[in-house]
């Protein structure tokens, strides 16, 4: 077949996503949070449905109820490290406690991140065909130890090895039905990327940040290929140091102006931004996609990471 | 009806062209291609995405899915089968029009604001009429000790002050521990379970040992019953009730800490503070000291604040003081039956007390 490019767009719109996002808060905030599980799936479930990959939307399949029985049991995991921690701590022995501590937060980061990545791609679905994570939970412990180890014996240099190796990790094992992913990005160039980006950043008194973001996203899209068969399908960067500065420099505003009242705006610009500057190439036939990932309904791994504000961007 | 639509069979992601017909028991998809029928009974159908300006998704329990563009069939499926196509309480909010979300909001956040400044507070203050007593006693032995580095204690004053008051009898359940500390504030506070601290700066603006006496019954009456205790769970409830509505547990650890350094200048709610001058006139009446020496030590003090504007008496500050309150308690003086007694070895320590450096 001959390579083509293909659409990816984002077709949402602030005002509606304002409604949504807006009763959906109000109704959170009245229920003392508990509708927090509802909340989040009402917008996803928005965010969801208005991106679209050649003229189909993707559908969040989660319900409020897998998410709020995922919350209580995510609750119940940090719940019992925090209570170890003022355990030891009241014992008088603050050494241990803070061990114990860093220990389980060590272990229950890398347990979160797969949990997320097994919860949410099981429950993302694209013209009926799910998408899914086979990562192995123990191949990414053992990913996460040694990195979290490295990172601190070298003073958090390797971090930028530590966190490419998992990303590529994680990758790897995506799949949307029948086809897969890699990631061909290279630590010693993420490194690299961020290193010269937080130099610059400081030789120009902040005004390079937003090319060194421009230069972050280069690296994840450029990188990243979809297979299908031996067809491939590759991602190009067009964002531009500029757009990232109107992107950030409008949103911050935004935000500070109305007191986070703007954030569906703010969500809407962004997901317009990384949609339209991400150009996809390849030779893949979508239409040929079969189902092949199964359901996944546990959800604890996506509430830890709420719960710790892992920061998970796709 | 027969509506023309796209399929998807959750098997591939192959999009297929058929015709949906509605039936009460569910829906006939009739493929193109061969003539083949598929059957989605109601129960199967996971979802209605509507969509009035373009396609309408509904979504099979298993995967597939299919697009239906006109508007009709939304409205036929709405009435077949309301269960699946109906919406939820959250999907009717934001579907309306913009100015009846605002006035429920509006009226649902008066209703919750209320609750946080009237229910939440009267709740707390309840609450710690059950914490035991030797938790109490603990709490305010912690927080003594966290404010010991900060004060210079005036040990000479201090022996005489229990001198004094083991003479009172101040019926308090509580093992009341007394101590002057060197300090120019006009001041003096009870500390949850029994500790009651003053400053010298007090005993200055006192004429004679019924003023001191006045100020303990009251400081006394304050642990009694346990002011401290519940102003600072009113406080906390309604701290912990905002935050838990935004979502901010973090923030009530920090406040707790804050309260805690704060109880110097807590101040108590006006009922508070009039319930401790009552039960505090009762105890000097019950001592046999002369209860003038209250409202005396109050009149004293709102006439140190005309002296010397800028430089308020602190115990103004968080014990305010009216003419209205010395009024109401002289008034309540005048209705008692009381008899003073001679104290002649509380004038000696009293005369002690002040004559020292």
């Amino acid at each position: 077949m001959e390579k083509r490019s293909y659409s990816l767009r984002y077709t949402g719109n602030g005002g509606d996503f304002f409604k949504i996002w807006f009763v959906n808060a109000f109704i959170q905030v009245i229920t003392l949070g508990l509708y927090y599980p509802w909340a989040k799936v009402a917008n996803l479930k928005y965010l969801y449905s208005q991106t679209e990959w050649e003229g189909s939307p993707f559908q969040f399949l989660g319900t409020g109820r897998e998410l709020f029985i995922g919350f209580i049991k995510a609750i119940l995991l940090v719940g019992a490290l925090y209570g170890a921690f003022f355990y030891l701590a009241f014992l008088q022995m603050p050494i241990y406690a803070f061990l114990v501590f860093l220990t389980g937060f060590a272990l229950l980061i890398p347990l979160a991140l797969h949990g997320t990545f097994k919860y949410r791609m099981s429950r993302t679905s694209w013209r009926g065909i799910r998408a899914g994570y086979r990562g192995d939970r123990g191949e990414l412990f053992k990913l996460f130890i040694t990195g979290f180890f490295l990172t601190i014996v070298t003073l958090g240099i390797y971090g930028a090895w530590f966190v490419n190796d998992l990303r590529t990790y994680i990758i790897g094992n995506l799949r949307l039905g029948n086809s897969t992913f890699q990631f061909k990005g290279k630590g010693t160039d993420f490194f690299l990327v961020n290193f010269l980006g937080y130099l610059l950043t400081l030789v120009s008194l902040g005004i390079y940040f937003f090319w060194w973001q421009k230069d972050l996203f280069e690296f994840f899209v450029n990188n990243l290929k979809m297979k299908y068969g031996d067809q491939e399908l590759s991602f190009k960067s067009k964002a531009t140091g500029g757009g990232f500065f109107n992107l950030i420099f409008i949103n911050l505003l935004l935000i500070i102006f109305t007191l986070g009242l703007a954030t569906p705006w703010v969500v809407t610009r962004t997901m317009e931004f990384v949609t339209s500057n991400i150009e996809p190439t390849g030779d893949v036939d979508f239409d040929a996609l079969i189902q092949t990932e199964g359901s996944y309904t546990d959800a604890t791994g996506e509430d830890m990471a709420d719960i710790f504000d892992l920061d998970i961007a796709f | 009806m027969k509506y023309p639509a796209r399929y998807f069979d959750g098997k591939s992601a192959r999009p297929q062209q058929v015709q949906v017909e509605v039936t009460r028991q569910g829906l006939n998809i009739h493929l193109e291609d061969d003539q083949q029928v598929v059957f989605w009974e109601q129960e199967s159908i996971r979802e209605v995405m509507a969509n009035s300006s373009s396609v309408n998704r509904i979504h099979h329990r298993d995967g597939a899915l299919l697009e239906v563009e006109d508007p009709d069939f939304l409205k036929t499926i709405r009435i077949t089968f309301p269960e699946q196509a109906g919406q939820s309480i959250a999907d009717r909010l934001s579907a309306m029009k913009w100015q009846t979300m605002v006035s429920i909001v509006v009226i649902v956040g008066v209703a919750v604001f209320l609750l946080a400044w009237t229910v939440i507070p009267w709740m707390g203050e309840q609450a710690a009429g059950y914490v035991p007593q030797s938790y109490e006693e603990d709490l305010g032995e912690s927080i003594y000790e966290a404010m010991l580095p900060g004060m210079e204690v005036d040990s000479q004053r201090t022996e005489l002050l229990e001198q004094m008051v083991s003479r009172a009898d101040f019926k308090s359940g509580y093992p009341l521990r007394f101590v002057v500390v060197k300090d120019e504030q006009k001041n003096a506070f009870a500390l949850p379970g029994g500790r009651i601290v003053v400053y010298s700066g007090i005993l200055e603006v006192m004429n004679d040992h019924a003023e001191l006496m006045g100020l303990l019954s009251h400081e006394v009456s304050h642990v009694n019953h346990r002011h401290s205790l519940r102003a600072i769970f009113r406080q906390l409830s309604t701290y912990l009730f905002v935050s838990l509505i935004f979502n901010d547990l973090s923030a009530v650890s920090s406040i707790v800490v804050d309260q805690a350094q704060q109880l110097q200048s807590l101040s108590y709610s006006r009922e508070l503070e009039k319930e401790a001058d009552l039960e505090g006139l009762e105890l000097m009446i019950h001592n046999r000291f002369d209860p003038m020496g209250m409202p005396d030590l109050f009149k004293n003090m709102l006439e140190k604040e005309d002296e010397f504007t800028g430089s308020i008496p602190e115990f103004l500050s968080t014990h305010p003081v009216s003419t209205e309150r010395i009024d109401y308690l002289k008034k309540e003086i005048k209705r008692s039956n009381y008899q003073v007694a001679d104290h002649a070895e509380l004038d000696e320590a009293w005369e002690k007390l002040k004559s020292l450096p």
